[in-house]
């Protein structure tokens, strides 16, 4: 299911958040997660949630087995460094069965594709289709594994609840990437409000209107432009838009998933991370990153990064792994890669002294050079294809710079695109805060003439805006060839 | 920490406060938000119940989605799923409301228009759904990834994989073809961005020479491909190089067997470019611009093409056309809507229509009335999609001659013009055709076979593989 729809918006969330309130104990609100999270996930993928439960139940026993060999270590007094190889087995076994699958659906036919370049064939598993956010729980489960091995939290002995915390419908999909122990202790202990629990709706409506009034309409531009068959058509001027629109579209489709996650979750009482802080305000790479996607940077760090030897041993090394990992993890595609290994060699630069300098001078001129390499990294993320790059460099730098085509875009899009680029740099985080400073709690907020129209009329407005973009999105005329 | 009692207490205190502006506690102000929240969905809840669903978008022309069917099957395969949010989409309470509201909002933060020449041009690019033989498909959600990201871009490639370009799209097996297009608005002229693929065109003019060589000497055939408005209409960049409908019309010319008749339609049309002779709001040409197509014909047939002035002229109501309605309801087009011009030839006969070759469960159709069609009149001319018409004139002393035409939508306006020339004029929808040409046209003793398309047919993988069955032609 998707969250920017009827189905979502007018049915599916206000039944599960009724029955949610109407249950009395947490057992049972976390019982109705569930199976409304299976409905979700199951809602046009019927086949695929077999995958997810059964990838799910192997990391639990594997967190069983870890549990149970400590038990048994303490009970007959086993020797350390058996414990430890046998806690190391288990591990690695429980993260390779859960990462199987992740690999034979996503990246084995890539493999495949590129050992038969070498040997001059061709081998392809055909109908290997991609299993919904199997990128996104997969990396949730080993989290888990990871985490019980190093005892950062005590295993989860209710199935009920591991399977809740793989596959809890906010984060399922595209949500930031929770680490269990941040959201172990709030399986069993949350508290609810109204407050909090219109507080997440508004995140929830800001996230749906980021996504169906900015993200998807930059989209049109994109598909205008850069999605073209003939990319030899595009004037200079059009592949920029392009570009700019692509950048918006994505930051926006993006971290207006990890809002909605976020806003459901505290709906249901969850504290989720922040996943976004305005990447596009940075003033380096190294920022940029600390500010995009931060789940899943964290997730290498702590669980890649760090287990190699971080940057105390072969730091360079480490560097690569993660990098390359980061953008395979993006896509099944060589030009995935190539975005990561992009960002590495910035990095690697900013390292070897260049952040140093950028500190030192005024931030905008850190954002002069941030943006634009930021662009060029989406323009290599976009095309699956080199010779579709290729082509689209050489419009860039040697075609026309501006053609009928590329006018209509710019005075049908430009006014969206600065607005577009102007929101980009807040985060809906800090205006909260902005807001929540002059006030000592969330509820001193609820008693002020700010509240109503923050949290009344400017959501309302925002609703009625996505329903009708929503609306205008199923509007198929469908009567072109029909005789 | 605070002892519970305490939380709570401290917790009622800060409810209790009351707002100034609103003079209500904040508990009720949460409350209040609340009720507007329950109020919200619960509207639309009722009204998705209650009101009564209309079976088709008129602005849209095609059928609205309806409450599926469930079967195991289609519960499994997920169909079942994007039917029930087809239906919720297509079913929306206020829905005109809202994509007006949307349109209205887009227009608002554009810039004014931009200037080709002395007019303004808009440019408007989306994708459409090529429908197979006039079945309905249901109107699935476009397939839009999931996943931003990672996922966003590879489950995007799958779906753009499964776009076919050319024919062969039966054993798709219900996945749906989609083509991209794009409109452009100059002044109040609107009209469609013609890609030139010299591909196409070589597998059409391909198809009519293999007619031609299976069917006996003594059948002329002839090949009437019209260009569409941009040919005439259009920025200088939409008419020259890879758009330029002149080279495609031309590539065909040359490619045709000698024995084929071409009928220039270009050049006839040409002159005329300042007439009506073009919709502004509909791809099709008018009741005039099909007069110069059919002058074309006549040119190349060697008849005398009975005057404009002698025809009696009949209007039809204002209506908006295909273009409008992909135009995202675009405000100029709107505010310029078109006319069908009937003209009536001197021999008008009686048309006669049939979904089989054999003319089994035939009825009358409409010629040049639109009647019938209130909401799209250009249907009037000759009627829409069958598989065969059968139009009877009388003749005194008879022609003797009768014509085979196989088109598409572009003939409807030229085939009434026919009448003053044969006895009977047989018009074949190469979609919906359910027997074999060859045999048809010797059956009914067919001296002449014309065929109409216009510039964008020849991309059509549905109209091409009608051909292929009829005929038995292997591409």
């Amino acid at each position: 299911m998707v969250f920017a729809s009827f189905v979502f918006l007018f049915f599916f969330l206000p039944l599960v958040v009724l029955g949610y309130y109407l249950l009395p104990s947490i057992r049972a609100k976390n019982l109705l997660l569930l199976l409304a999270s299976f409905v979700f996930y199951a809602w046009g993928e019927p086949v695929w949630i077999v995958q997810m439960l059964l990838s799910g139940c192997l990391v639990y026993l594997s967190g069983l087995k870890l549990a149970s060999i400590r038990r048994d270590a303490r009970r007959y007094r086993k020797p350390r460094q058996i414990v430890q190889r046998e806690l190391k087995r288990t591990l690695a076994i429980g993260i390779t069965l859960a990462l199987i699958p992740l690999i034979i659906f996503k990246y084995l036919n890539f493999f495949l594709d590129n050992l038969g370049l070498l040997f001059n064939s061709a081998w392809t598993i055909p109908g290997l289709t991609l299993p919904i956010g199997i990128s996104f729980y997969t990396f949730q489960l080993i989290t888990y594994l990871v985490d019980v091995y190093r005892q950062v939290t005590p295993v989860q002995r209710s199935l009920a609840d591991f399977l809740l915390y793989e596959s809890f419908f906010p984060q399922l999909i595209a949500g930031p990437i929770v680490r269990y122990h941040d959201i172990a202790r709030q399986i069993t202990q949350r508290v609810h409000s109204l407050d909090r629990a219109l507080f997440g709706l508004r995140r929830f409506i800001i996230g749906l209107a980021k996504k169906v009034l900015i993200a998807n309409y930059a989209g049109k531009l994109v598909a205008g432009t850069l999605d073209l068959k003939e990319l030899t058509t595009l004037s200079g001027l059009e592949i920029i838009l392009g570009t700019v629109a692509f950048a918006i579209q994505i930051y926006f489709d993006f971290s207006a998933y990890s809002d909605m996650a976020i806003g459901l979750g505290q709906i249901f009482g969850f504290k989720l991370l922040e996943n976004f802080k305005a990447p596009y305000r940075s003033a380096s790479i190294t920022e940029f990153w600390r500010r995009w996607h931060i789940s899943l940077g964290s997730f290498f760090r702590d669980y890649v990064y760090i287990p190699l030897g971080g940057n105390r041993r072969f730091q360079y090394r480490n560097l690569a792994i993660v990098w390359f990992l980061t953008g395979l993890w993006h896509g099944a595609s060589w030009n995935f890669i190539f975005w990561g290994l992009y960002f590495l060699l910035f990095l690697l630069i900013e390292k070897a002294g260049w952040l140093r300098v950028l500190e030192r001078l005024p931030r905008c001129i850190g954002r002069l050079y941030t943006l634009p390499v930021v662009l060029g990294g989406w323009l290599l993320f976009k095309f699956t294809e080199l010779e579709q790059l290729r082509i689209v460099l050489r419009q860039l730098f040697t075609a026309e710079f501006s053609n009928l085509s590329a006018a209509v875009s710019l005075r049908q899009y430009g006014p969206f695109l600065i607005l577009a680029l102007i929101l980009s740099q807040f985060s809906w985080p800090e205006v909260e805060a902005y807001f929540a400073s002059r006030f000592r709690s969330r509820l001193d907020f609820v008693a002020s003439p700010t509240y109503i129209f923050g949290y009344l009329i400017l959501p309302l407005i925002l609703s009625l805006l996505s329903v009708a973009a929503l609306a205008a999105d199923s509007f198929n005329p469908f009567l072109y060839f029909r005789f | 920490m605070q002892d519970k009692r305490r939380v709570s207490q401290s917790r009622k205190r800060k409810l209790a406060k009351v707002d100034p502006r609103t003079r209500l506690s904040a508990s009720r102000q949460l409350y209040l938000v609340l009720s507007f929240v329950i109020l919200f969905v619960c509207v639309f809840q009722i009204l998705y119940l209650v009101l009564p669903k209309a079976s088709e978008s008129k602005v849209e022309r095609r059928k609205l989605q309806s409450f599926p069917d469930f079967t195991v099957e289609r519960f499994a395969s997920g169909q079942w799923h994007r039917e029930i949010e087809a239906y919720l989409s297509d079913h929306l309470p206020f829905r005109n409301f809202f994509i007006k509201l949307d349109n209205r909002l887009k227009s608002a933060i554009a810039l004014p228009a931009v200037a080709d020449g002395d007019e303004e041009v808009e440019i408007i690019r989306g994708e459409r759904e090529l429908e197979d033989r006039g079945n309905q498909m249901v109107n699935p959600n476009k397939p839009k990834p999931e996943e931003p990201g990672a996922e966003q871009t590879a489950t995007a490639k799958e779906t753009k994989q499964s776009e076919v370009k050319g024919p062969n799209l039966a054993n798709t097996d219900g996945e749906v073809a989609f083509q991209s297009y794009a409109l452009i608005i100059k002044g109040t002229q609107g009209m469609e961005i013609f890609n030139y693929s010299p591909e196409s065109w070589s597998g059409y003019a391909a198809r009519i020479n293999y007619l031609r060589s299976v069917l006996p000497a003594d059948i002329r055939v002839f090949s009437l491909a019209v260009p569409t408005a941009v040919a005439f209409y259009g920025p200088e960049t939409y008419r020259q190089g890879n758009y330029s409908s002149y080279d495609a019309l031309q590539q065909l010319r040359s490619e045709l067997d000698p024995q084929v008749i071409f009928c220039d339609a270009y050049s006839h049309l040409s002159p005329h470019s300042s007439e009506y002779i073009y919709f502004r709001t509909d791809h099709h040409w008018t009741g005039r611009g099909a007069y110069y197509g059919y002058e074309s014909f006549c040119a190349a047939a060697g008849f005398d093409p009975t005057p404009l002035e002698k025809m009696i002229v009949s209007k039809s109501e204002p209506f908006l056309g295909t273009i409008y309605a992909n135009s995202e309801q675009n405000q100029i087009l709107a505010n310029n809507p078109d006319v069908c011009e009937y003209f009536r030839p001197l021999h008008v006969g009686i048309s006669e229509m049939s979904q089989s070759f054999d003319f089994s469960n035939s009825w009358q159709g409409p010629l040049l009335d639109p009647a019938q069609f209130p909401d799209y009149p250009y249907l009037g001319y000759s009627g829409g999609d069958v598989a065969v018409i059968r139009i009877k004139t009388e003749h005194q002393p008879p022609t003797n001659r009768r014509i085979g035409v196989l088109k598409d939508s572009y003939g409807n306006a030229l085939v009434p013009f026919l009448m003053d020339h044969y006895d009977e004029v047989y018009v074949i929808d190469a979609r919906a055709f359910d027997g074999n040409l060859i045999d048809f046209i010797s059956e009914h003793q067919i001296n002449d076979f014309l065929f109409i398309n216009y510039t964008f047919a020849t991309s059509n993988p549905y109209w091409l593989e009608g051909f292929d069955t009829m005929t038995g032609y292997q591409p």
